[in-house]
């Protein structure tokens, strides 16, 4: 415990090298295309518009509050965040062999600062997100204010999922088709094109169990942050403070358990890459 | 204190990882079943080397020494014993890693700064001599995908060199890049050893290694058969590279006794000289050599030639005092020692009786350079008739490098031609 604590305080005192990673990661990706960094905010931008038309026009789902695409848009860019993190993160060891094999750091920062790009893109895409969904006649409660905390936590959930399965791949080459399936079955069970109560008329006991999934409390939470009078929908039982602190709780572990299994299986990366 | 301790290091390496899966691997391991070979790449080396010491680490191919390197810099870990380093160490492995092609130069130093350790704010401050020291001008704001190769070089071991370390370790790079840039860094590398800078470093040319290592250690199959002053160590290494498996094994067995039991030796000493001096000039200045040129076939200055090509020595001199009977020396030498030919202008039957005060000038004109691919530097000199001293010696202070598309084995080209008759 006592080596992780250090191993986290190596890792922010390395915090100049993470940003200059990061902001690589950024200027590589918008380098080129001749719209450059306007993309991370046209691509989002397209999604929501998409959105609207589709669910608009062709498929007509009803929501006693909201308009589906709305609904949909709040919950898809978070998980977005969340899978295109772990999924660029499980190859970074290997696809940075060069730098494993030359340079000692804390190599915890290479799946991080992929993290951070990304979370820069989510960042701006959030921002986008409020005026359009001003524009679109929505208004936001107080619950706004938690919006900042809702994306720390699940920040620091993507850390720790990232960290365990980066490091497991490079032992286990099988690791990233693992990830793919795990992906698509944990976005389905993620209440994410679905409200939460069509997931009620199943058993207490099962919806408990439905309730753990920490992206299924971080997605509500961006509903609640972002979608005025949304608490009001709420199964009984959830509250928002509920929320928060299980979903904190929940990130906090994942991080010390990616943090324990990327200090033990860090030892052979140079070796195995 | 020391700078770097190694106490009973071994690594060993799994030789086949290719699928090192659940089956192959985990399950027997609980099962305690040995289903991989294992390749020990470093065995019990006990290194210990205090501060300010410039070390060199020589060996074959596969001896051990990068994976060395990469235990002290903690990129990879040992497999027994125990590694400690007292200090900053900066790291000249893999130059410029984590170069991007698509950045420019200065995006590049940032990333590549940051990752050797340094501070933006430091960066900062030594921007504008790490670009001096690549000598990259406006190829700066450049993406890297526009260097040459050589800029790429020049790049990293700039930004390498700026880092504020205690301990360098240094990969074998000496040997990359051209005549002039090694040359810059060689002069580097001694600033930082006489401001006490711990180095450590790998090459293959004990020429390098003598000029600037106090100590040297040879690997050899993951061990330390030798270690001591560079040019003994480096006269041994040469032994083995010559006999090949034969010295190794000896020298495993008896380390202080390789040289009586080794037969040739003599022979091959006929044909090396001690190049403890080489770099140096001596003598008494009588008459001073004032330049050396070295001449391509259009006569302009030029340190690579092609084998075959024509290469020119021009020497100016300066006569202090009125001399009788010099005569004039060009020997040229190949970077591992080997004396490969030396003329002089007495053994050639010239005498020139009188020499009087002022300036002169002579040239030794090679109509072909037959050597094969390689480093090689050369001695001028000025010798009174007996040759019992010098009156100036400038001592394999020259450097030039013969590059050829054959690919012949040897030292020399020597016309020749095939004959045959088949059965």
């Amino acid at each position: 415990m006592v080596d992780i604590f250090r191993r986290i305080k190596l890792i922010f005192s390395n915090y100049e090298l993470v940003f200059k990673l990061a902001s690589k990661e950024i200027k590589v990706r918008y380098k080129s295309p001749f719209l450059g960094f306007l993309w991370a905010l046209l691509v989002p931008l397209c999604v929501i518009f998409t959105f609207k038309i589709i669910f608009s026009f062709f498929i007509k789902i009803p929501l006693k509050r909201y308009p589906f695409f709305i609904f949909l848009t709040t919950a898809v860019f978070p998980w977005n965040f969340f899978s295109l993190s772990l999924s660029n993160s499980v190859l970074s060891i290997q696809e940075n062999s060069n730098l494993i094999k030359k340079i000692y750091f804390p190599r915890e920062i290479i799946p991080i600062s992929i993290i951070l790009a990304n979370l820069i893109n989510f960042i701006l895409t959030v921002i986008l997100m409020l005026p359009v969904f001003y524009l679109f006649g929505l208004h936001f409660d107080a619950y706004i204010v938690i919006l900042p905390l809702v994306i720390f936590i699940e920040l620091i959930f993507v850390i720790g999922v990232s960290l365990i399965f980066s490091s497991l791949q490079v032992y286990f080459r099988d690791v990233k088709y693992i990830v793919e399936i795990l992906l698509f079955v944990w976005f389905y069970i993620t209440p994410i094109f679905y409200p939460l109560d069509l997931v009620l008329s199943t058993s207490k006991l099962l919806f408990k169990l439905y309730m753990l999934n920490p992206l299924t409390q971080i997605v509500t939470l961006y509903r609640i942050a972002l979608l005025q009078g949304y608490t009001y929908e709420l199964p009984a039982g959830l509250t928002p403070i509920w929320l928060i602190i299980t979903s904190t709780v929940i990130s906090l572990i994942t991080l010390l358990l990616g943090l324990y299994s990327f200090k033990r299986l860090e030892v052979r990366f140079a070796d195995l890459v | 204190m020391f700078a770097v301790k190694l106490e009973n290091v071994s690594k060993k390496y799994i030789v086949s990882h290719e699928k090192e899966a659940l089956v192959r691997h985990i399950l027997p391991h609980f099962l305690r079943i040995k289903t991989y070979e294992e390749l020990e790449a470093l065995k019990d080396i006990n290194l210990f080397v205090p501060y300010g010491e410039t070390l060199g680490i020589l060996g074959r191919n596969g001896a051990g020494k990068t994976t060395l390197l990469n235990i002290i810099s903690k990129v990879t870990f040992p497999s027994q014993g125990k590694v400690f380093v007292n200090g900053r160490v900066s790291c000249m492995v893999g130059l410029g890693a984590g170069f991007h092609p698509e950045l420019t130069g200065e995006e590049n130093i940032y990333i590549n700064g940051v990752m050797l350790g340094l501070k933006i704010k430091e960066i900062k401050e030594r921007f504008k001599e790490i670009v001096d020291f690549a000598e990259l001008g406006n190829f700066i704001n450049a993406p890297l995908q526009t260097y040459s190769q050589g800029m790429y070089m020049r790049l990293g071991f700039a930004i390498a060199i700026n880092v504020n370390f205690d301990i360098l370790l240094i990969d074998e790079i000496l040997t990359v890049g051209d005549l002039y840039f090694q040359n810059k860094c060689i002069n580097k590398i001694k600033e930082l050893k006489q401001k006490q800078k711990t180095i450590i470093m790998v090459s293959q040319a004990p020429s390098i290694l003598n000029e600037l290592c106090d100590r040297v250690i040879l690997l050899d199959k993951g061990r330390i058969i030798k270690e001591g002053l560079p040019q003994k160590v480096g006269e041994l290494y040469h032994e083995m590279m010559v006999v090949g498996e034969q010295a190794v094994f000896l020298e495993s067995k008896e380390s202080e006794s390789i040289s009586s039991n080794f037969p040739q030796k003599e022979y091959f000493k006929n044909w090396r000289v001690s190049s403890d001096s080489w770099g140096t000039i001596s003598g008494t200045k009588e008459i001073e050599i004032t330049e050396v040129r070295i001449l391509n076939s259009e006569g302009k200055k030029e340190n690579i030639f092609k084998t075959g090509e024509k290469m020119l020595v021009k020497v100016d001199f300066f006569v202090h005092k009125e001399i009788e009977n010099p005569h004039f020396g060009v020997a040229v030498f190949r970077e591992d020692g080997t004396y490969v030919y030396g003329p002089n202008t007495r053994f050639d039957g010239f005498t020139f009786e009188k020499l009087k005060k002022g300036k002169g000038e002579f040239s030794i004109e090679y109509k072909n350079l037959n050597l094969l691919p390689g480093k090689y530097r050369i001695s001028v000199a000025i010798w009174p008739e007996d040759e019992s001293f010098a009156y100036d010696y400038h001592e394999a202070y020259y450097k030039f490098e013969v590059i050829s598309d054959k690919k012949d084995h040897g030292m020399f080209y020597l016309e020749h031609k095939w004959n045959w008759r088949l059965p």
